[in-house]
This record gives C-alpha cells, sequence and structure tokens, in this order.
C-alpha cells in the first residue's frame, strides 16, 4: 500500500516560538528575521540536529518570505492578543529598542569615577581612572502591559524598571531590566548592582567581569548571613563600588 | 583539605555567546595550570577554577583581563524579564 503525503500550506499555519503557539505565518517569519538576522542563520539553527530533506518545502517557503518580512515593530508587540505572544517579541525586540519607543522616565542618574584595572595581552596592567554613568528608568507597567486582559492584572500595575549603562570596552550603551526591588530606593546604583548575583558563601573582595561573564576570586567562606538566602544573593551597592576590580 | 577540581587544562571557555564568540581562559605559561569543576545549575552552569599561575581572559569584543593565581567562581551578570516575571542570565 502506497501512503501519501501531501504538502501542507505552511501560509495557513500558526506557529509555535520559543515555546508559545499561535503565531501566524507573517508575524513568525518577521519574529524569526529579527531573532537570526538571515535566513541562512536560521536555517542552520532550525534543522537543528535533523539530517534530512523532509522539511525542504517548509524551508523553501519560509525563504521565499525571508526578503519582504517586514521588520519586527514595537507597536507589533503592543498589539499582540495575549501577554505570552506579547513577551515573545519584546524578548525579541530587546529592550534597547522597546525603550526608544516607551520614552522612559529617568529615575537616578549616576556618575562614578573608579579605578579600572587594564591589561595588554602580555598579563601587564595599568590603572585607569572611569567615568561610568548609570541611569535608571522607570516604564508605566500599564503602557507595557495595557489590552491584555485580566490574567496579568497583578503584573498591569507594576511598573518596569531599567537601568542604562554604557560597555567599557566597547563603548556600546546597553539597557538591563531589573526587578523592582532593585530600583525600590531610587538609586541607579543599587540596580546595577542587582545584575551581579554571587554565589552564597563565597567571599570576596575581587570582582572581575568581561561582557556578561562575571569572576569573583574567593577570598575565604564566610558562614551565610541573614542577606543570604538560597543559593545566591546580589551585590550591594557598597560592594559594586569597592569591589569590582576590571571590567571590560 | 584541598578541593580536588574534576578537570585540568591550559584553556577553559567560561561562556560561549551566540555569536560563536566565547570568553577563553588561557593559561599564560600555556602549561595545564587552570583547574576546575563545573556544576550544572538550573538554567546555568557554576564553574569553579582555580589557577595555580596567571592566566588571561580573551573575548574579541572585549579587553584582556589577567588573572593571578587563586581560586575562582564563574558567574552571569543577570537581568529581570518583566513578562514573565523571572530573573534571567544575559548571554551576549
Amino acid at each position: 500500500m502506497s501512503k501519501t503525503l501531501t504538502t501542507p500550506n505552511y501560509k495557513e499555519l500558526t506557529y509555535n516560538i520559543n515555546r508559545i503557539g499561535g503565531f501566524e505565518f507573517p508575524l513568525a517569519v518577521s519574529i524569526w528575521k529579527a531573532q537570526h538576522q538571515t535566513f541562512d542563520k536560521f536555517e542552520r539553527t532550525m534543522r537543528g540536529n535533523y539530517d534530512g530533506t523532509e522539511f525542504n518545502d517548509f524551508f523553501d517557503v519560509i525563504r521565499e518570505a525571508w526578503a519582504d518580512a517586514p521588520a519586527l515593530t514595537t507597536e507589533q508587540a503592543f498589539t499582540a492578543p495575549n501577554i505570552e505572544h506579547r513577551r515573545v517579541i519584546f524578548n525579541v525586540i530587546g529592550v534597547d529598542k522597546l525603550m526608544a519607543t516607551l520614552k522612559p522616565e529617568l529615575v537616578d542618574s549616576k556618575t562614578i569615577s573608579r579605578e579600572n584595572l587594564v591589561f595588554d595581552k602580555d598579563g601587564n596592567s595599568k590603572t585607569e581612572l572611569l567615568l561610568d554613568t548609570y541611569e535608571l528608568y522607570k516604564i508605566d507597567g500599564d503602557r507595557l502591559f495595557e489590552g491584555t486582559g485580566n490574567a496579568d492584572r497583578w503584573q498591569r500595575d507594576r511598573s518596569v524598571y531599567a537601568v542604562k549603562c554604557k560597555d567599557a570596552s566597547t563603548d556600546r550603551e546597553y539597557w538591563i531590566y531589573v526587578h523592582a526591588d532593585a530600583a525600590k530606593d531610587g538609586d541607579a546604583l543599587e540596580a546595577i548592582a542587582w545584575t551581579y548575583q554571587m554565589k552564597s558563601g563565597v567571599y570576596t573582595n575581587s570582582i572581575y567581569r568581561q561582557g556578561e561573564v562575571i569572576i569573583a576570586k574567593h577570598d575565604g567562606v564566610k558562614e551565610l548571613g541573614q542577606n543570604h538566602w538560597g543559593t545566591t544573593y546580589q551585590l550591594s551597592k557598597e560592594n559594586y563600588l569597592t569591589n569590582i576590580k576590571a571590567q571590560s | 583539605m584541598e578541593k580536588r577540581y574534576e578537570n585540568i587544562d591550559n584553556k577553559l571557555a567560561l561562556a560561549m555567546g551566540r555569536t560563536g564568540n566565547g570568553h577563553v581562559l588561557t593559561s599564560m605559561s600555556g602549561k595545564k595550570t587552570i583547574e576546575w569543576t563545573e556544576t550544572q545549575g538550573r538554567n546555568i552552569s557554576t564553574v569553579e577554577f582555580r589557577l595555580t599561575e596567571k592566566a588571561i581572559l580573551l573575548h574579541p569584543e572585549h579587553s584582556p583581563i589577567v588573572l593571578d593565581p587563586g581560586v575562582y567562581t564563574r558567574t552571569l551578570q543577570v537581568e529581570f524579564n518583566p513578562f514573565d516575571n523571572t530573573v534571567g542570565y544575559i548571554f551576549d
């Protein structure tokens, strides 16, 4: 008995992206384009470990639609019908574009002068004085979550905070969302310190950061204090100011 | 009692970015002087390592950082996700 396979109409299907289903074809392609930039990268990632031609038709359809797929906009996120779709789109768009659209309120701006160790490839070091500026911003939660229904009322009442800083090596500005607890005192330095999640029990006076990689040199192990619940704790503003020896 | 590490080499990748660029720690003498143990966590692993000589941390987009001999823990910077109310690690 022969088996007849029918090729589905891929443009009529809905797609699952980042484990969330229900994305219609045009929006799905725009999201993939924002995530992967080029079709080749998308195909490589999506095919993953599959070896075969089973999905060739699917990739042909996507390839055809790729060039004309419009860039993802924050408006698409705001008009997405549910919070899950909105979350996927916002995550793909990124916090920097979102902030440019939302025009958030500046809560605090602090510039600190600090000594930073810089190294050459032979391991020689010198100390440079750096001026770092950190800005804490607040976004109106109603604006961010409006129209998403009752399911997330607990979120709708919350303001969202993000801290803006500059990368010491690349000179690029970047944004990091922080928890509301990190912004409770309206202090940009507390907010950036919160992004350093340290391992409980490790006592350190020397922290190094290269990009997102944080390295803590052990200076001993201390008893877990009241602030050290669980296996991690967030760095305090005071430790952020004194313990970071090099950032690049 | 001195801690025992599971691995030893002259290189250790501390993080691999989505762009394929990694933060790679390399022994400055070229000898196998980096010992480490990696413990898998819920979202990322924690790496504890010991350097018996100086090592240099390199990444194509960042200036190098040189670490003196000692014991270190590697983790990643975190960010909040307001859309699902979770704290997650930042990946380049």
